[in-house]
């Protein structure tokens, strides 16, 4: 294991491009982080950054940042191709509103990430654009769907990508790569320009090294991002204790013994560090993965219905046979599960509630990186056939609809596992506030990969 | 590049949107191998949704019916 402690920031958006333009031509034949890139572009836009802020006096928040962009994410000039068959690329003319607020604030593009087919996957290994190879061992995945996001990020080519998540798509591919994801609260980011998978759990968030990178890019494309700042300056000084429910049924099964251990020690790092921990009895929230994958798959076949009838062979058999199964299932089957994620809603808002608790803290992934060649159906499928899935423990804040945050916390085989901070929606701030002690006091979050520069 | 209608509704934030069909759904959209994929992936979907009603609360599966 390597530590990069710096974290720097390159001073001018200039360099900041020339050491991602060279950190990308260096690693990314082997890793496939980015489907399209647009290096001529983007130091185009960082002169006139540089000469704006150094000659003209333009504040720019996020000058000396490069950003790699997923690739269901509209970015005005390119193609957005939703990992998909070409026939469903489209020429993006306008940038995501998510994308325009950072570069309004000096963040630049470098290019498009690689991506599960349609974001419905898990292992970001596309029939179209080829697999993402994962930096800790490049025989294994980076997980997805947002796999080219999380490498870029965690072999150095980027300091931060944008991603979205509908039941672990960001979380998920941070865990086994080492760094942190975000999945934001519902609507506090616009999803505008970015590709639906399931319009009632879908987010696109950011991801980074470190939450503070993370919280710096969460406000900026915030829709309130002034009330958002306020928030945190409030919680920054809070004096009581962190709370958080934990189960220890919760991760008695379903998960490999190596990420348990290394979860339970994080646990015993957080009590350590002052943080409460009270071990509960969540089992009433049983169901929930049941209730994000039933709820993705009717959801996306429903938006799919159409393309899907017309030109099923421009699919992957993969994506395009979950998409059929849930068009078998009907509007009755629908309200019913919705009913029941409102159900599971009133028990996490009566334990929080009962306890006082902050967050509730899970493990991310129940498995580390996957090997290349994982069928992914028997990893979405794998809860209902062999009582272990990828989306254990990410599906339940996707089927509450609520926010989350994965942090590195230690490593299994020598490779990095994840833990997920669980909260209310709107306590975004909130979680990066116990993110950010937790990452004040540890360094997990500092190893890198070999390949990484600075290792 | 043909560009076919799509279902996801980016690239200059309009969604083209795709020719309306008579019906659509399985025997519509599946190819060849698909079915027995299809149809164990629909079971394993059937089975959730039985735990889940399983799951629910007596309070709402109690939920009162207007009288006949």
């Amino acid at each position: 294991m390597h530590v990069d402690p710096t974290l720097r920031q390159p001073p001018t958006s200039t360099q900041a491009v020339s050491e991602a333009a060279r950190h990308i031509a260096a690693l990314d034949q082997e890793l496939n982080a980015f489907t399209h890139l647009r290096i001529e572009a983007a130091f185009e836009e960082a002169a006139q950054i540089d000469a704006d802020a150094d000659a003209r006096g333009r504040d720019y928040p996020l000058r000396g940042l490069t950003v790699g962009v997923k690739d269901n994410i509209d970015v005005a000039g390119t193609a957005t191709t939703h990992g998909a068959a070409r026939p469903f690329h489209r020429h993006a003319h306008l940038d995501a509103p998510a994308v325009a607020r950072l570069r309004s604030a000096g963040a630049v593009v470098v290019g498009k990430t690689n991506l599960h087919e349609f974001a419905w996957g898990g292992t970001s290994e596309s029939e179209f654009f080829g697999a993402t190879r994962n930096p800790w061992d490049t025989r294994r995945n980076a997980h997805g769907s947002s796999g080219g996001s999380a490498v870029a990020v965690a072999a150095g080519m980027v300091p931060v990508s944008l991603g979205t998540d509908t039941g672990g798509s960001i979380r998920n591919p941070a865990a086994v790569t080492g760094i942190t994801g975000h999945r934001p609260s519902l609507g506090a980011i616009p999803l505008v320009g970015v590709g639906p998978v399931a319009p009632t759990m879908d987010t696109v968030g950011p991801m980074a090294r470190d939450v503070a990178t993370v919280r710096r890019i969460f406000q900026v494309m915030c829709e309130r991002p002034a009330a958002a700042s306020g928030a945190a300056a409030a919680r920054k000084d809070r004096e009581t204790p962190f709370r958080i429910l934990v189960d220890a049924d919760l991760t008695a099964s379903g998960i490999e013994p190596g990420v348990r251990t290394a979860y339970l020690h994080a646990l015993s790092t957080l009590a350590d560090l002052g943080v409460e921990v009270i071990d509960t009895d969540l089992s009433n929230l049983n169901g929930h993965c049941e209730a994000w994958l039933l709820t993705q798959v009717m959801e996306s076949g429903y938006l799919h219905r159409d393309a899907l009838a017309a030109f099923p062979d421009d699919y992957s058999q993969e994506v395009r046979v979950q998409m059929l199964a849930g068009m078998a299932l009907d509007g009755r089957d629908y309200f019913h599960v919705q009913q029941f994620r409102e159900q599971l809603r009133g028990h996490v808002r009566e334990h929080l509630r009962s306890t006082g608790a902050d967050a509730i803290v899970t493990p991310t992934s129940a498995r580390i990186a996957q090997p290349l060649g994982a069928d992914p159906l028997s990893i979405a499928y794998g809860r209902f056939e062999t009582g272990r899935t990828w989306a254990n423990y990410t599906s339940l804040p996707s089927a509450l609809a609520y926010p989350a945050l994965s942090l590195p916390c230690g490593f299994s085989d020598g490779l990095p596992v994840g833990m997920q901070l669980i909260g209310p929606p709107g306590s975004d701030l909130e979680l990066f506030d116990l993110g950010e002690r937790i990452q004040e006091a540890t360094a997990w979050h500092l190893a890198v990969p070999a390949v990484a520069p600075g290792s | 590049m043909t560009a076919k209608s799509s279902p996801i509704g980016t690239g200059d934030h309009e969604s083209p949107g795709v020719p309306a069909r008579a019906g659509y759904g399985v025997a519509d959209s599946s190819q060849p191998g698909d079915t027995a994929i299809v149809e164990r992936l629909a079971g394993a979907l059937r089975d959730a949704l039985v735990r889940i009603e399983r799951l629910q609360d007596d309070a709402q599966r109690d939920f009162p019916r207007p009288q006949p």
